[in-house]
């Protein structure tokens, strides 16, 4: 059976300039990553050059990665300061053309149209939300990482990001009220 | 407090149903989501189906959380550009790995400050020789007797500083 190097592996030959490494690296989790920083930054752009320098920063800083930490915690922690930096230097737009461009899959116009609109009210709503518990929401909701997990990549403790959790779903129930309500239907 | 150093919301009296049930479960979904199988704590995700099962207000708050779930869900987002990892890595082999770039940044940093850094040790140096082992008789012979002192430069011409 061929076995698949683990991350820690990997990061262990990148600190010695593995390019190999490197790029098995970039197939595993260049996509989670690139989701991760267009759901925070809210733009397929940005989130292409910021997944792309979090990646530049993990070839340069390999050899810093203490084998402590969970490489993709680490991989986490590089894109969120990317995107914080990119957040703060100006203020990210939604990228509408992605809502159009994912529900223009549907066969059926109306219902195209129908979920370009939900997906729109969804990303805005979540642009919507603090900084943290953005973060917070898209690492545990979107990339399935462990509250734990969560806690390691944003530097707190499990309390807070349950918190930060807590304060981001009931701010999304109230800006999405309406669509909540007729979701509601459906999961009953 | 549980084995992930969680403090576990015990159910109270007041959980019961028709109680204020749905206060507790609203905190545990808000914190966790509409998915108890996803929860960290098993016990209060139990104790949160036993609720379910029970308290229609309980079931209500739990209806809401996957309801926000299924919404979070509907927004996708594309894959990233089919030559986005290939842009990478031709950047990346264009920037040196760590080591190299100690190596690398270490020989510029000798080639940028070596001559500033040996020059002021040759002059100081050279100020500890001439200033310990010869005369300024000595120096006078050698420059034909044009010595100007540091002192009458400056005009402190009458301080002997240069003895």
């Amino acid at each position: 059976m061929d076995r698949q190097p683990s991350d820690d592996a990997l990061m262990g030959r990148i600190a010695k300039g593995d390019a190999p490494a490197f790029r098995l690296l970039l197939d595993r989790h260049l996509a989670a990553v690139t989701a991760f920083c267009h759901r925070q930054l809210g733009n397929r752009s940005d989130a292409e050059d910021a997944a792309q320098d979090t990646f530049l920063k993990v070839w340069q800083a390999a050899a810093g990665w203490k084998p402590e930490a969970k490489p993709t915690s680490w991989i986490y922690r590089i894109a969120v300061n990317q995107c914080i930096d990119r957040h703060r230097k100006r203020r990210p737009q939604t990228d509408l053309d992605t809502a159009a461009d994912l529900a223009s899959a549907e066969p059926n116009p109306e219902q195209a149209a129908a979920r370009a609109d939900l997906d729109r009210k969804v990303r805005t709503a979540m642009q919507a939300l603090p900084e943290r518990q953005r973060l917070a929401l898209v690492l545990c909701h979107y990339q399935g990482l462990s509250q734990a997990e969560a806690a390691e990549v944003l530097g707190t403790g499990v309390g807070a990001v349950e918190s930060l959790l807590g304060r981001a779903r009931r701010e999304l129930k109230k800006l999405l009220a309406a669509e909540i309500a007729q979701m509601k239907e459906k999961v009953a | 407090m549980n084995a992930d150093g969680r403090h576990r919301m015990v159910m109270s009296p007041t959980d019961a149903p028709g109680g204020h049930g749905g206060h507790r479960i609203t905190e545990w979904l808000d914190r966790w989501g509409g998915d108890l199988a996803a929860w960290p704590d098993r016990a209060a995700a139990g104790e949160a189906r036993r609720l379910i099962d029970r308290d229609p207000v309980a079931r209500a708050h739990w209806v809401e959380a996957r309801a926000l779930d299924g919404l979070l869900d509907t927004a996708a987002v594309p894959k990233p550009a089919a030559d986005l990892a290939d842009r990478i890595v031709a950047k990346a082999a264009a920037t040196p790995p760590p080591d190299n770039v100690v190596s690398l940044a270490g020989a510029g940093r000798r080639s940028r400050l070596g001559w500033p850094t040996l020059a002021l040790a040759a002059s100081l140096v050279m100020g500890l020789v001439f200033g310990i082992g010869v005369s300024p008789d000595t120096l006078d012979g050698w420059l034909g007797g044009t010595t100007v002192y540091a002192a009458d430069y400056l005009g402190f011409g009458a301080l002997e500083v240069a003895e």
